[in-house]
């Protein structure tokens, strides 16, 4: 049953993390703070888990010494969100946010993968992104086999969406300006 | 922005019990626990309060001592619903339930006075104080100037449904099978604006 009728309480950032040190939300589940409600991952399939460790193993060595890479780690967005993107790239910080998780702010372009989970990734989490400013913000939609990149937040919305396609490409600020093939996004690093 | 497509994490009633007592709520916050997630009660006006206040007195006299009546405060039903109903008329208590809040168990009739939610309150409430074994419900529709009452829950939902105008009566087991119009419980709040 769904209590769609009523208005949900919001959590802040704040009260999600001391819920989770008081042992109050178990440790097992994964669970995200999307515009200050609690919701539950949907749980990985193969097929996404070999998207995110490619696009890791591409980019890791791609963006060395230019930005930090960070896969299925929290980051911290600006009203009430806490979520766990699938890859987020982070602008470069001398403690390597060891201090503290990277926030909204720091972050140069994230992406989540959608088996599932495509509606909510395109509607609900891009505009999550795009209030806290977001510059660049990748669904990766393996269904359907196209990228949707969303850039230019403005008033909470992305003002640019594009999809590609295989054999298609474009320029990713996100990435340094390099030029991205959808190829090596849906279909990763192949086999050889 | 509600969000869409997402399965919510569901606290159980101890949880939800261990974040208030964390400090996690914030003060002013009235909160119910429906089905495992937390959501903020309507606030209501002056028809909605005059009509509990009536039911309060209405119970009172018709009951007298027999019962330990509270008003907009929690009860407890296993294990997800933690709700805030207007009036529950519970099984007297010498204790008046400084121990532990009220259980099904505890509970003769739980009332809630309905103008903008009508549904909800006739749909996903009922059939979760169905499913609980709330034994009487009562759904005093202040927008309509009806009394729904529900009685017999078994299997999930309430076996016994009907709705009454002001002017029809039926027994209330909860008030010791006294009959009652609809006209008295409705009391001041009848033929207001809706």
């Amino acid at each position: 049953m769904s209590v769609d009728f009523a208005t949900r309480h919001r959590f802040t950032v704040d009260e999600f993390h001391r819920m989770g040190e008081a042992g109050i939300l178990s440790n097992g589940e994964r669970l995200e703070l999307i515009n200050g409600e609690i919701v539950e991952m949907t749980p990985i399939g193969s097929a996404h888990a070999a998207c995110v460790r490619d696009l890791d193993e591409w980019l890791q060595p791609t963006l060395r010494g230019e930005a930090v890479v960070s896969a299925q780690q929290p980051l911290i967005v600006e009203f009430d969100g806490e979520p766990v993107p699938d890859i987020t790239i982070l602008r470069p910080r001398p403690d390597r946010y060891r201090q503290s998780h990277p926030t909204s702010a720091d972050a140069l372009l994230v992406i989540e993968v959608a088996d599932s989970s495509v509606l909510y990734d395109r509607n609900v989490k891009s505009r999550m992104y795009a209030r806290a400013s977001v510059p660049e913000y990748w669904v990766v939609d393996l269904p359907r086999a196209r990228v949707a990149v969303f850039q230019s937040p403005e008033g909470g919305e992305y003002r640019e969406l594009r999809e590609y396609g295989r054999g298609e490409s474009w320029r990713s600020a996100g990435l340094g300006g390099r030029e991205v093939t959808a190829d090596l996004v849906l279909d990763g690093l192949g086999e050889g | 922005m509600s969000v869409q497509y997402a399965t919510h994490h569901r606290f159980t009633v101890d949880e939800f019990e261990r974040i208030a007592e964390a400090g996690l709520f914030p003060e002013e916050a009235r909160l119910e626990l429906l089905d495992g997630e937390i959501v903020e009660m309507t606030p209501v006006g002056s028809r909605h309060i005059g009509c509990v206040a009536w039911l309060d007195d209405l119970f009172r006299d018709l009951l007298g001592q027999s019962v330990t009546l509270i008003v907009r405060s929690p009860v407890r039903m296993p294990t997800t619903l933690r709700p805030i109903p207007d009036v529950s008329v519970l099984r007297r208590r010498e204790d008046r339930y400084v121990g532990a809040l009220p259980a099904p168990a505890d509970m003769l009739l739980l009332v809630e006075v309905s103008d903008t939610t009508v549904l909800p309150d006739r749909n996903e409430k009922r059939r979760m104080y169905a499913e609980a074994g709330v034994p009487e419900y009562w759904v005093v529709d202040i927008s309509h100037n009806t009394v729904v009452v529900h009685l017999s829950p078994a299997g999930g939902d309430y076996q016994d449904v009907a709705e009454y105008q002001p002017e029809q009566s039926w027994r209330s087991p909860a008030l010791g099978d006294r009959a009652i119009e609809a006209r008295e419980v409705l009391g001041p709040a009848l033929g207001g604006d809706s």
